[in-house]
């Protein structure tokens, strides 16, 4: 059989992004102002963890009524950004699917995308890419779902990975080591049937393999955070008729920890990372408030303001309309 | 004490309609007390917020001892050998589209692969599953099976350097990495945690 290589046709947009630095294609303007719209949705919501196991410096202690440590549990939403800039429809985290793990005990709120999609007055085929802050099943998953996404994925997220899963050592190359959950191995949460999705989009020429930073389109920006939360995190920066918003995927799980200066939900984290990602957002955005984050517990309220234009759109879960573009018909209900 | 029907009939109209009433209560104050948990976290709050009713209402039925055994016996095979080769499957096939496209590279991560995954297949058909998870035992047998033509797909390249395998085998280790998860869901429930 004759030598055929993929990588000169289907591969071709993920190498040309990787070897030149650019997009794999074509670059777009923005919205005629350079400013677009941005929605957030809850895929769905972690009820019962503990605080401290969440925030370590906020862990609770009986009796304390100091708000620090006066809050036993926190019920952590995750949340997935949608932002439409011109024509483009993207995704910040694509979140997972309750299908494919059917009784992930005392989860609630489940929506999947498309129906998130749908209930913006959006079709998940009209998502043109989607940026993972990380590979975490929990914010990677539901890939084939929006089949004309391209997706944007660190190097850095990838060779991690690989060098977790190839440690000579179990406790460090575990995906799982115990029935209840994997903790903070290095391998944990990049299960099986995420690598499949994320090596299906590469396999199809649907990925581009980002190197650091990179300009996607006009004044949407990535953002690398290489150890904020795993080896290859990224922030994404996007501009708004409110001014510049940074989505943080893990690297933000808590709001209140950039404001306060606290490490959240340390999966794989290098704590000193994690809090130059909050400065990152501080320089890009002016201070905090536009800081979006994936697992505040105050999302959806009045207390966390960026996400408090919010409705229900199924199954308890919430949707906030943060920011609309000249022009942008607003996708809240009356 | 005879009492008049169309009263019975009224009283337990009225009573079906408090019961009603009280589980739409109970519902609504369920979805909507993590909101406001989190909105006005008062420590008082927190042990009415403990969804512990959502858990056990999801729980699925206790194993039997048999069934239990079973579980705990393939365990081991899942957590050293299966889910470990099925992520390294697909994150060697993405270091050789991702980066030096080598072959040679490519072969020597797999051959211990293939070896993990024909390891497990022996494993797991060397137990007797309870006759209630032998349709899952059969399920997992396949998944891993699945996987060992996947892996032996993309071993190919080493002799053609055809990369058309690899759009071959990702049809497969999907449909086995899709499987992990439905038989993992019944004997490990809730094995992976939101990260």
């Amino acid at each position: 059989m004759a030598k055929r290589s993929l990588f000169g046709l289907a591969f071709a947009g993920a190498l040309a992004a990787v070897g030149l630095g650019l997009p794999a294609t074509s670059t777009p303007a923005a919205a005629a102002d350079n400013v677009c719209s941005v929605w957030v949705v809850e895929t769905s919501r972690i009820p019962h963890i503990p605080y401290g196991g969440f925030m370590p410096d906020r862990a609770f202690i009986p009796g304390s009524s100091s708000p620090m440590h006066n809050v036993e549990w926190a019920d952590l939403p995750v949340n997935i950004g949608v932002i439409k800039c011109g024509n483009e429809l993207m995704l910040y985290d694509s979140g997972w699917k309750q299908a494919d793990y059917h009784k992930m005990l005392g989860v609630d709120h489940f929506v999947p995308i498309a129906d998130e999609l749908k209930a913006l007055g959006f079709d998940a085929k009209d998502v043109t890419r989607v940026f993972i802050g990380h590979a975490h099943w929990d914010h990677a998953g539901q890939l084939l779902d929006l089949p004309n996404a391209t997706l944007y994925v660190q190097r850095e997220e990838l060779r991690g990975i690989e060098w977790a899963l190839n440690y000579p050592n179990a406790h460090i190359s575990a995906v799982n080591n115990t029935p209840g959950g994997c903790a903070r191995t290095p391998a944990c949460g990049y299960e099986p049937l995420t690598m499949e999705q994320v090596y299906g989009k590469v396999l199809a020429g649907k990925a581009v393999i980002v190197d650091g930073e990179m300009e996607v389109i006009p004044g949407v920006k990535i953002h690398p955070a290489f150890r904020a939360h795993t080896a290859g995190s990224q922030l994404l920066e996007v501009p708004t008729a409110i001014g510049k918003l940074v989505f943080g995927s893990d690297a933000y799980s808590s709001w209140e920890g950039i404001r306060d200066w606290m490490v959240a939900n340390i999966q794989q984290t290098d704590s000193v990372q994690q809090f130059l990602a909050y400065e990152k957002c501080y320089k890009i955005t002016g201070g905090y408030n536009n800081c979006v984050s994936a697992h505040e517990p105050l999302s959806y309220t009045a207390s966390y303001p960026l996400l408090k234009n919010s409705w229900l759109i199924g199954n308890g879960a919430h949707a906030a309309e943060v920011t609309l573009a000249p022009g942008e018909k607003s996708r809240k209900p009356m | 004490m005879r009492v008049p029907s169309a009263v019975l009939v009224s009283f337990l109209m009225l009573v079906a309609g408090l019961l009603a009433l009280a589980g739409y209560a109970f519902e609504h104050e369920r979805r909507v007390m993590p909101v406001l948990q989190a909105a006005a976290p008062a420590a008082s709050d927190q042990a009415a917020s403990a969804p512990a009713s959502a858990q056990a209402a999801s729980a699925p039925r206790a194993f039997t001892a048999e069934e239990e055994a079973y579980s705990v016996a393939l365990w081991p095979v899942h957590r050293d050998l299966v889910e470990l080769a099925a992520a390294q499957l697909a994150t060697a096939a993405l270091e050789y589209a991702t980066e030096k496209h080598d072959v040679t590279v490519l072969v020597s991560r797999l051959q211990p692969v293939r070896d993990e995954f024909a390891a497990a297949e022996a494993k797991t058909r060397a137990l007797i599953p309870p006759a209630a998870l032998q349709d899952v035992h059969q399920r997992y047998l396949d998944a891993i099976m699945l996987y060992e033509k996947a892996t032996t797909e993309v071993l190919r390249i080493g002799h053609d350097s055809d990369d058309q395998h690899l759009v071959e085998a990702q049809p497969m280790s999907l449909r086995g990495a899709e499987e992990l998860i439905k038989v993992g869901d019944v004997l490990w429930p809730g094995e992976h945690k939101p990260n």
